[in-house]
């Protein structure tokens, strides 16, 4: 699921390095615009609905917690 | 009660005798008074509205976290399956958005739109039935300010993104809190909580620093700010009597007066809450050292600018209706397109509401669209500017080329500021074409210039107080400027301390004959 999601929203976001940091918030790597696209990808490719309050700098720090996220959301 | 004024002062220091005077449990009993004492020289019917908005807002949130605490007993209790559960939440979402929170929302939105319209809608009335009618609007005081903290408060709480604060007095601490009450910072509650009710002990440290931001506050105001309002609103008041740079100067005037009057006060109102020992959001972050206009926007009215992206802009860029439409264009055009739709309609709604809010004339929904759309297309055109610079040569990473982006960013803001600083739509219009009439630079000599509200010596004093500011932004970019100031010696500290004094005392724009122009954005 990590090296699939990593691959999709590096295509997605070329300009991105998912891998450079475990806080990619935090860090200002993912912006809000960013963070629209991302959500824009998952919803649409893992077919999950993002609820307004799994939006937080957690869910989005790192390739592994939006993996968790999506896995979470599928169940 | 205005923060220019002598009682003002002398209201903040007795309520500092009195706050650190008394235990430290009580101190915000202090503050919930002083509060009160300061809403309520607004008018007592104002006070009124507050407290009732602020009670309806308080029991809508302690009516969801119920619900909610209720359910997460249940699913305790039943222990369901990944689909029940999310169902279950689903079903309490719905009766907390269906009986608490939108009736709560509609209502406390309704009153800023009905205090912010309701001359439209005399006027309205009257162009459609020739019908006199005249509502009697009572607005009270920071409105736009406080609705818009007690909306993101309960969407925060619907979210589960924070609790409740349990105590209403507390909660309406929050809400008028007088040093952010006027023109904000846009407080977010669970924040400005913590702050509030942790323990403050007198910190002389603090309490300095506190007076230093609030004397500098002032100094923007009362000299910088005030003595531009004396140009400005000569040339925009009477348009038509002038032409070239005279109006271009007023255009480039009314942005500088902008900057220290909004700047100014939030100096102002951040130095008196420090006193306190209470941390207030920053609101300015130095925007003319911008590179861009998305930049610039993220280091003005900071915190309008962050409530607009948390509670309007990404909810509707996540929105299901928003994502089944990029979806729908994306299995038909293709990734990119989908990609600028999903840009383009959630920034061009959060810059018609930033329009909106910032005025009900045509020309602020004109301001919000122009903002929109430069923002918009810095966006959806990046990588062809890209590709552009690189065609052309242009090296981006170099220091005059980031002078030049910030001098871009500058004029794409006056570009603003002249859609909204005439006044109206029609006066715009004026303002152009009276620019473009004539180019006439003898004004600078021959005593023109000079003779329109402010004199020869006031353009010195405003060159020279805008060449301090700037200077104090460059430092404060690399660190605190207090701090530099505390750390050297004596004879230095104060000749700083008695050098800003005086000069609010000489220069400043006061006194008999002179009424203290009102905050700018004190009337939102």
């Amino acid at each position: 699921m990590r090296e699939e999601l990593l691959q999709l929203l590096s295509a997605e976001n070329p300009e991105i390095d998912f891998t450079a940091s475990e806080e990619l918030v935090d860090d200002g790597i993912l912006d809000s615009l960013t963070i629209v696209s991302v959500i824009g990808t998952l919803s649409m490719e893992y077919g999950i609905e993002i609820p307004y309050e799994e939006i937080i700098p957690e869910n989005f720090n790192s390739i592994d917690a939006m993996a968790a996220m999506v896995q979470r959301l599928q169940a | 009660m205005s923060y220019l004024s002598i009682v003002f002062i002398l209201f903040l220091i007795i309520i500092t005798l009195l706050y650190y005077l008394l235990p430290d449990r009580i101190r915000w009993c202090i503050l919930l008074l002083a509060s009160s004492v300061f809403y309520l020289c607004a008018g007592y019917d104002k006070l009124l509205i507050v407290i009732v908005t602020s009670l309806l807002i308080w029991t809508a949130s302690c009516a969801i976290s119920r619900q909610y605490n209720r359910m997460e007993r249940e699913i305790a209790e039943q222990e369901p399956g990944g689909k029940e559960k999310a169902a279950m939440l689903a079903r309490q979402k719905r009766k907390c958005r269906n009986i608490y929170l939108l009736p709560s929302l509609c209502l406390v939105i309704g009153v800023l739109a009905y205090c912010k319209y309701a001359i439209m809608l005399e006027d309205a009335i009257w162009n459609l039935f020739s019908y006199p009618i005249s509502f009697e609007v009572i607005v009270p005081l920071g409105i736009s300010y406080y609705t818009f903290s007690s909306v993101g408060y309960l969407l925060d709480v619907y979210w589960r993104k924070t609790k409740p604060i349990s105590n209403y007095f507390k909660f309406l601490l929050c809400v008028l809190y007088f040093p952010q009450i006027v023109q904000g910072p846009i407080a977010r509650y669970n924040r400005l909580e913590k702050e509030l009710f942790k323990e403050h002990t007198f910190d002389y440290k603090q309490v300095c620093f506190g007076m230093q931001l609030m004397l500098y506050g002032y100094a923007k105001k009362m000299i910088l700010a005030d003595r531009l309002a004396l140009y400005t609103s000569q040339v925009f008041g009477s348009l038509r009597s002038y032409e070239g740079l005279v109006v271009l100067i007023a255009v480039f005037a009314s942005v500088f007066q902008l900057y220290m009057d909004f700047s100014g006060c939030m100096d102002i109102v951040c130095g008196a809450s420090q006193i306190f020992g209470i941390s207030l959001d920053r609101n300015f972050q130095h925007p003319f050292f911008s590179t861009s206009t998305a930049e610039f926007w993220r280091r003005w009215h900071i915190t309008l600018g962050t409530w607009f992206k948390d509670y309007v802009y990404m909810p509707v860029a996540v929105s299901k209706w928003l994502i089944k439409l990029i979806t729908k264009i994306r299995n038909k055009f293709g990734k990119e397109p989908a990609k600028i739709v999903n840009t383009v309609i959630p920034l061009l709604i959060v810059w018609l509401l930033t329009g909106i809010w910032h005025g009900t004339g045509l020309d602020y929904i004109i301001w919000g669209l122009y903002y929109g759309v430069i923002i918009i297309c810095a966006t959806v055109f990046a990588g062809q500017y890209k590709r552009l610079a690189e065609i052309l040569h242009i090296d981006m990473t170099t220091k005059s080329y980031r002078v030049f982006q910030m001098v871009r960013t500058f004029f794409v803001f006056a570009g603003g500021r002249l859609l909204t600083a005439p006044g109206s739509v029609s006066n715009t219009v004026i303002a152009v074409r009276q620019i473009f009439r004539s180019f006439n630079p003898w004004i600078f000599w021959d005593g023109t210039l000079y003779g329109m509200g402010i004199d020869y010596k006031d353009w010195c004093v405003v060159i020279i107080g805008l060449l301090i500011v700037r200077r104090v932004s460059i430092l404060q970019e690399c660190g605190s400027v207090r701090e530099m100031i505390a750390s050297r010696n004596i004879v230095l500290r104060w000749l700083v301390y008695y050098g800003a004094f005086f000069a609010i005392l000489i220069f400043g724009m006061y006194g008999s004959g002179y009424n203290a122009s009102d905050f700018i954005y004190g009337n939102f």
